[in-house]
Formats: C-alpha cells, structure tokens, sequence
C-alpha cells in the first residue's frame, strides 16, 4: 500500500514538474509554426486547409490548455475567409482578433475599409 | 525539429570568435529608449534579403510573430500585412527602408517597426562536413519619435557533419543530414537568441522588471550604443 502511494506521488511529482517545464508559454500555438511554413512553401488547396485546421485547433483548444489564442489568429482567419469570398465571415473574425486585442483596432479599420472598396469594385464588375 | 535534436548539435555565434571576451549590458543600459517610451503593437515588414537564396524572407516570415506574441508584444498579423502592402505596391523589405515610419503608424496602428535583414541563409557543404547558417540584423523603431528602440544581429550555425571516425560514414551522413536541415529550426535559434536581448511586453509576465537582465552582448547591439 505504501508503495503504491508513493509511486502516484512519484508520478505525481514528475508530472508537475515536466508540466512546469512546458507550460512557459504565454499562448497556445499547436502546430501553427509548420502549417504556416508548409502554405508559405508550397501554397495549395491542401496546406491552405491544414493551415486553416491549425488556426481554428488553437481557438478551439487554448482555453482547455490553460493558454491563451495568440495575436493575429482570427485575423489570418478573416484573411481566409476574404479570400474565400466570404466577407460577413472575415467581419465577424477581424471583430474577434479586435475583441481579444485592441491593438489591433486601426489594421482592422483599415481593412474593413480595403473589404467594402473591395466589394463594390466587384459589384461593379458583375 | 526531432530530426535536429538527433543531430550532433555546434552552435557558434561567429562575432564571439575573438579573443576579448564579450561585454555584457543589462537590457536597461542597452536599450533605454525601450523603457522610456515603451511600445506595444508592433508590425513586422518584410525582410530585407542580403543572403544568396531568393526565397529566405518568405520562409523566415513564418518564424517571428510566435518569438515576439511570447515576449509580450502584440505582433499585427503578418499575413495580413503582407497583403496590405501588396494592396499598396510593395512585396520587397528593400522597398520599405526610405519610408516615413509614421505611415505605419496610420496604416496599422503600430507603435513600432521590426525590421530584419537576413544575411546569410546558406548550406555549405563539403567532404567531410557541412553546416547551416542563418544569419540576420534587427533594428525595432517608433512610430511616434522614429527613434532606433533595440537593435540586435546575430549568426546561428548548424554544424550538420557525420562524427563517427569513420570516413566513408561520415562523408555519407554530412551529405543526407545538410541536405535534410531546414533553414526554419535554425531561424528559430536566431531569433529565440536575438529576442532574448528584448525587454519585454506588458503581455509578459516580467513586464517592467527585466531591465537589470544583464544579457545583452555589448558588440551585437553595437547600433544603440554608438
């Protein structure tokens, strides 16, 4: 029996102590740094949705890591969205990346703005 | 990552080959400017390349915003200012040293600039050895005074060379693990180095308590102390 206690503070202890080790990090970042880099590299239809599966496994899973969303995860987000023609969903996640960090406010002026001129040009075209 | 861990692993920082063992600066003496203004958001721009592969800035870009989001700093999201720029006529770092940093300021919101220019970005591989070496300058500046905050270089070399002792062995394993190395992890070196020198942000739990971090090499931040 005591054994068996101290083999769960045993591992009770390494366990807080590698948790120690890697919970440094002010964000959760998942796996951020090698999809970003694989759509840089070689930007397809493929490393577009891994990156975009990355991004959107960081918001759904900081708060579970007990870290917060990093700077500028909506709004790559919203660049997608943008891109994808979708321009109510980049509002809404440009409005979030503004929601969680205020710095962000004058970019995300200045882009709505590039959106509705972007927007009528299209109208206007069609 | 992995791949590199695995690798017999010399890191050298070429400036401290010298003789004269380098002087230490405490980030407070290093970078005043930093703590009396203070800056918050920062946008980074595109690399000025000074290295021999075309494509070192693009790659790199992927690299800074995690560094500098966990020193504190609210990073603007680089994607999305490479497309504004683009939007305006600009896809090159060079492009973007003459302009009035105020404009960045007005265009983004940012308090201040990163500016990186990469200067080697190489493979170098011979019989019995090989290495990587990423190699680069930073210089942040503000918005509002245009003033130089923190400035700091640095050179990271992956040594990728077989040490068995056994010749042929070597040449082989020098050959796949140089033609295996990503530039990436190396730029991940720099930079952990380089923004260790940076006080930091009011995100960061230290904020306004690591100015007597005696950490930053005198000849490396040379620009702010001259």
């Amino acid at each position: 029996m005591i054994k068996y206690v101290l083999n769960i503070v045993i591992t009770l202890g390494i366990l807080a102590l590698t948790a120690c080790a890697t919970s440094t990090s002010l964000y959760y970042w998942g796996d951020y740094s090698q999809s970003a880099y694989d759509l840089k590299l070689e930007p397809s239809e493929k490393t577009v949705s891994a990156h975009k599966n990355a991004l959107l496994d960081i918001i759904d899973n900081a708060a579970q890591k007990n870290k917060k969303i990093p700077p500028g995860i909506y709004a790559e987000l919203a660049k997608m969205a943008f891109e994808a023609n979708n321009p109510a969903g980049a509002r809404a996640f440009l409005e979030q990346e503004k929601a969680l960090f205020p710095e962000s406010g004058r970019m995300v002026e200045v882009w709505l703005e590039l959106m509705d001129k972007k927007g009528a040009e299209n109208e206007a075209t069609s | 990552m992995k791949r590199l861990a695995s690798l017999a692993m010399v890191v050298l920082t070429l400036q401290m080959v010298g003789c004269t063992a380098p002087t230490f600066l405490t980030k407070g003496e290093a970078y005043p400017k930093m703590y009396q203004e203070g800056t918050n958001a920062i946008v980074v721009v595109p690399a000025v390349n000074r290295s021999t592969a075309a494509d070192a800035p693009q790659l790199y870009s992927t690299t800074i915003a995690q560094p500098l989001a966990e020193a504190g700093y609210y990073v603007l999201p680089i994607p999305m200012v490479e497309m504004m720029l683009a939007y305006e006529g600009v896809s090159e770092g060079e492009q973007l040293r003459n302009v009035d940093v105020t404009k960045f300021k007005t265009m983004f919101g940012a308090d201040s600039v990163l500016f990186v220019t990469i200067n080697q970005w190489d493979t170098n591989y011979y019989i019995t050895g090989g290495n990587v070496t990423v190699g680069a300058d930073f210089e942040l500046i503000s918005t509002t005074s245009k003033q130089i905050l923190w400035t700091y270089r640095n050179v990271v070399v992956i040594n990728t060379s077989g040490n068995s002792g056994n010749l042929l062995a070597d040449i082989i394993t020098t050959a796949i693990t140089t033609a295996m190395v990503d530039y990436v992890p190396v730029a991940h070196q720099v930079n952990q180095s380089v923004i260790a020198t940076l006080p930091v942000g009011k995100y960061h739990s230290r904020f306004g308590t690591d100015a007597g971090d005696k950490v930053v090499n005198q000849a490396l931040a040379e620009k702010v102390a001259q």
